[in-house]
């Protein structure tokens, strides 16, 4: 970055340096007045008499450069007086105007204050008359009367311009160029000086010396040799100043280059530079977890508490471990021995219901709850999450598909015993089992009475259950409306929730606060190069109304 | 006409690089082409005052592309991007210069370089503070199947010691009359400093009996010194000496599996020796126990389960050496997993397929050797011969002997 500061500052160096150049003069004159006498010739020659009167008020006036139209002149044709002396000596070419030549006074320089009269006459200038733009047959004539710097001058001036056209051009023939400029009159006077030739005198008594004015005429080429007349050259033909043009070319292509510059740098910056893609992590890990049970399957679905509580209940029946006593409150009779093939969880929640106490009880459930979220949490390791909940929920919609196609009430009946649990992992089982049993028999299932056969008094109908089969025998089940037996699975939810878990929103609460306890208040990490948070919650998912599982899929 | 082309393309070219050095010189470009980092092997190891004990392991690859290992467990594919904040991360370089680097390198803003590069750190802090967390589900990270990308090197080494069995093993348990010399502690050293060399960051210690090795604990130590994670398989009948336990604890082992004898009661001193160290130390050490189902003790497996919870064990590797136990195989699991021990199943304990986790996974129900055998892992014999994993005697070439080349094809 130095490097890059450090050779920019050079180049705006190089840049500055011309500008310092003129600053060292500290000459100071009027010019009071001033007369130009410009003679074109009949052989296509220019001859300029200049009279400048000089009244220095500052260092002694002790030359002049005087510019020229063009470089075609020579030193043996000039002569110069001051005050009527000759004039020291003259160089052709002068240090600080273009072309012209410098005139050095010498001994004759005017002092501070004092008042000088300069005369020059130089002849023979070749190359100043070009082809009329409007005119082809004309010749054009353009003049600038000598100007100084601004800084050097003072005071207005009384300048005449006049122009002496080549002797025999008749007065109808030649034509002047407006002279917009302010003071002078934009017509010239038209005369005839002692030769007889047509003169074009422009005046301004209030002008300045340090103004650029151009005056122009034009005449019929014929009163000069055709060989005089030059063609305009690339700069004249599209009237481009080259003294201005030059430098501004060369700061644009200055500019161009630095831009080019840049942008070579930023376009082979970006070659250089890989391509980037955003971060991609990829963690090693199998897919589905085959093999949970329908509440542990509920567990990472994150379904409600009560729901997946209702599922136990439904399979400690179902395999005949428990009946239910009396409907509301619920109180469920356990039988004892347990059955063999209680899962853990099963077993937990029978022994809850041994509880008397309702607080007692409830705290054994969250406890078991407890119990299977994190055991489904362990299972989980090592499998992806995603890829088992979308699994489970195939499962779940496949049961449904399965019950909702099934010809007869019967074949349906048995579908949805069957897929009881998986059919609960549906988030609106109880719309759909409201909705595929109203207006039609169902065949209560051989556990229905140890669910709903003590139900005598919340007014529902009575069945009486039936027994399994043991052997190949047939056995004879009960139907009963269809809209009966969906409220009464449906209602077992809300019928578990008010009994025995109260406010669900509490229950789950007192659950994920021991599987997604809070985090930690943060600490120092000790990654002197880190400062970032420290990972947030323990579970993005520790909504209280989700029994969410955190399981650490993929791992 | 299009050779002309071609011409002026190669002097247009040849003047841009002119150009270009130039440019470079003075300061206004950069023209070396960036590359992805150089293949190499990085650790770091968080200090014992952080909360988390955690270990990482980067592994950048040949094609820019890495590996980062997470506690020796947790297997991370990164691509070429995340490979170069993995590796700031474990260089812990300052956020503000990860992205001022990245920029460099890459054609992405710092603005969107120091996003990624926090979002990046965010993720890998998570998974370390929170290892319930589910990184496909709340981590955005993509899911790859185990042992199915192309490695340079194995995630670990199974080195074999020894053949030795305390007296008393059943004759022919191991495999003698097939491995008749023993390594030496200095070229045990050399296959640690292989190993390091070509990126394995972790490296099993196991046998026979590797404690009846007498330089164990050297080896441990030598192995820690690379920043290597180190472990030990043992029938945990000499563990049950707390001071010997305390030589290997100071020596730097990070996990120990103990394949238990539920008859001797040695196998349950070793546990409590642990634990015992582990409230005496406050270490953190992993300890998991391997239990064989068998007839004999399939009825009292949920007892042996809540025992080795009980005394303190962390993970739990299962297997069953008869298919017709595999009903209780899953229970087993099931209570395991009610006892809060996550199963773990590619240590290089006696290998069959029944265990609880292959009779998940379809793919792998019919296989006869673990997956991961010869791509996740390699399996070191007391003589340097190398084999994909214990008990496939298909040789791969020998540690001391041979290139790695030779060995890893």
């Amino acid at each position: 970055m130095k490097k890059r500061i450090f050779f920019l500052g050079i180049l705006f160096l190089i840049l500055l340096v011309p500008l310092n150049v003129a600053f060292a003069q500290n000459y100071l004159f009027a010019v009071p007045r001033e007369q130009v006498d410009l003679y074109w010739e009949t052989n296509g020659t220019l001859t300029i008499e200049y009279l400048i009167v000089f009244q220095n008020y500052g260092s002694p006036l002790d030359v002049v450069d005087l510019g020229l139209p063009n470089a075609n002149y020579s030193v043996a044709n000039i002569t110069a007086t001051i005050d009527g002396q000759p004039v020291d000596s003259i160089d052709y070419d002068s240090p600080y105007i273009d072309i012209g030549p410098a005139i050095y006074f010498g001994s004759n320089a005017i002092p501070p204050g004092q008042t000088g009269t300069f005369r020059a006459r130089i002849t023979n200038i070749t190359g100043v008359l070009y082809t009329d733009s409007e005119d082809e047959n004309y010749a054009s004539a353009v003049f600038i009367p000598n100007y100084f710097g601004s800084e050097f001058v003072t005071g207005s001036s009384d300048i005449t311009v006049v122009y002496h056209l080549p002797a025999g051009v008749q007065p109808a023939e030649p034509k002047w160029h407006i002279a917009d400029h302010p003071g002078f009159p934009d017509t010239p006077t038209t005369g005839s000086d002692s030769q007889g030739r047509i003169t074009y005198t422009w005046r301004n008594s209030n002008g300045n010396v340090y103004s650029e004015y151009l005056f122009g005429a034009s005449f019929p080429k014929s009163y000069v040799p055709a060989a005089s007349i030059a063609e305009p050259n690339f700069w004249q033909r599209y009237s481009i100043d080259p003294e201005f043009f030059i430098p501004f070319l060369f700061c644009c292509c200055f500019a161009l280059f630095i831009v080019a510059i840049i942008w070579i740098g930023v376009v082979s910056d970006r070659r250089r530079r890989m391509q980037y893609l955003p971060p991609k992590i990829a963690i090693e890990g199998h897919g589905v977890k085959r093999g949970l049970t329908a509440p542990e399957a509920a567990i990472l679905l994150e379904q409600p508490m009560d729901k997946i509580l209702t599922m136990i209940l439904f399979s400690t029946i179902k395999k005949g471990a428990a009946q239910v006593a009396k409907a509301d409150p619920l109180e469920i009779a356990v039988k004892s021995p347990f059955p063999k093939d209680l899962r853990e969880y099963e077993t937990q929640f029978l022994a809850a219901f041994k509880e008397g106490d309702k607080p007692a009880r409830r705290r054994a459930m969250q406890t078991l709850m407890v119990d299977l979220v994190k055991g489904v949490a362990n299972k989980m390791r090592g499998f992806s999450k995603r890829e088992t909940a979308d699994y489970y929920r195939k499962i779940s919609d496949e049961a449904w598909q399965q019950v909702e196609a099934a010809g007869t009430p019967k074949v349906q009946s048995k579908l949805y015993e069957e897929n009881l649990e998986w059919t609960m992992l549906d988030p609106n089982y109880d719309d759909r089992t409201t909705t595929v049993f109203t207006g039609r028999p169902v065949y209560a299932p051989y556990w229905w009475g140890r669910y709903a056969g003590t139900t005598a008094g919340t007014g529902r109908t009575v069945i009486s259950a039936p027994s399994r089969s043991t052997g190949g025998g047939r056995v004879s089940l009960p139907t009963l409306p269809g809209a009966d037996f969906a409220a009464s699975v449906v209602g077992g939810v809300q019928n578990f929730a008010k009994s025995v878990t109260g406010n669900v929103a509490d229950f789950t609460g007192g659950v994920t606060k021991v599987t997604n306890p809070p985090p930690p208040p943060p600490k120092s990490s000790g990654r002197s190069g880190g400062g970032f948070s420290g990972g947030g919650s323990s579970c993005a998912c520790a909504c209280a109304g989700c029994a969410c599982a955190c399981a650490g899929g993929g791992r | 006409m299009r050779l002309r082309l071609r011409g002026l393309r190669l002097r247009l070219r040849r003047r841009r690089q002119i150009v270009a050095t130039f440019l470079e010189r003075i300061g206004l470009s950069r023209t070396t082409p960036a590359k992805p980092l150089e293949p190499g092997f990085y650790s770091y190891v968080a200090p014992p005052s952080h909360p988390f004990n955690y270990r990482l392991h980067l592994r950048v690859e040949g094609d820019g592309n890495g590996l980062l290992v997470v506690n020796a467990s947790t297997v991370l594919h990164l691509n070429q991007t995340a490979t170069e904040y993995a590796y700031h991360f474990v260089h812990l370089t300052p956020p503000e210069q990860v992205a001022e680097k990245i920029n460099r390198r890459y054609r992405v803003s710092k603005p969107r370089a120091a996003a990624d590069y926090a979002d990046f750190a965010n993720k890998l802090q998570a998974l370390i503070e929170t290892p319930d967390l589910d990184p496909v589900t709340y981590l955005d990270f993509d899911r790859t199947r185990p042992y199915t990308e192309k490695l340079s090197a194995p995630y670990r080494l199974d080195c074999a010691l020894t053949y030795n069995l305390p007296k008393g093993s059943p004759r022919g348990a191991t495999p003698h009359k097939r491995v008749t010399t023993e390594l030496s502690t200095a070229q045990w050293k050399q296959i640690i400093e292989k190993a390091h060399t070509v990126g394995i960051p972790h490296i099993v210690f196991t046998g026979g009996e590797p404690t009846l090795r007498p330089d164990l604990a050297e080896l441990l130590m030598y192995a820690e010194d690379f920043g290597l994670v180190t472990g030990v398989i043992t029938d945990g009948n000499k563990l049950g000496d707390t001071r010997y336990l305390k030589t290997l604890l100071d020596a730097g082992l990070d996990h120990a599996m103990i394949v238990l004898q539920p008859t001797k009661e040695q196998t349950w001193d070793s546990l409590a020796s642990f634990a015992y160290w582990r409230e005496v130390l406050n270490d953190d050490i992993f300890i998991a126990a391997h239990l064989t189902l068998t007839r004999q003790n399939a009825k009292q497996i949920n007892a042996l389960i809540d025992r080795i919870a009980e005394s303190g064990v962390k993970a739990l590797s299962l297997s069953v050496t008869d298919p017709a136990l595999e009903s209780k195989l899953q229970a087993a699991r099931d209570h395991a997993a009610l006892r809060h021990l996550p199963l773990v199943w590619d240590l290089p304990v006696p290998y069959t397929a029944l265990n609880p986790v292959s009779l998940e996974l379809k793919a792998t129900r019919k296989r006869k050797q673990p997956e991961g055998a010869g791509n996740a892992w390699l399996y070191v014999e007391p003589d340097g011969d190398v084999l994909p994993g214990q008990g496939i005697n298909k040789k791969l070439g020998n540690m001391l002997k041979d290139e790695w080349k030779k060995i890893w094809k």
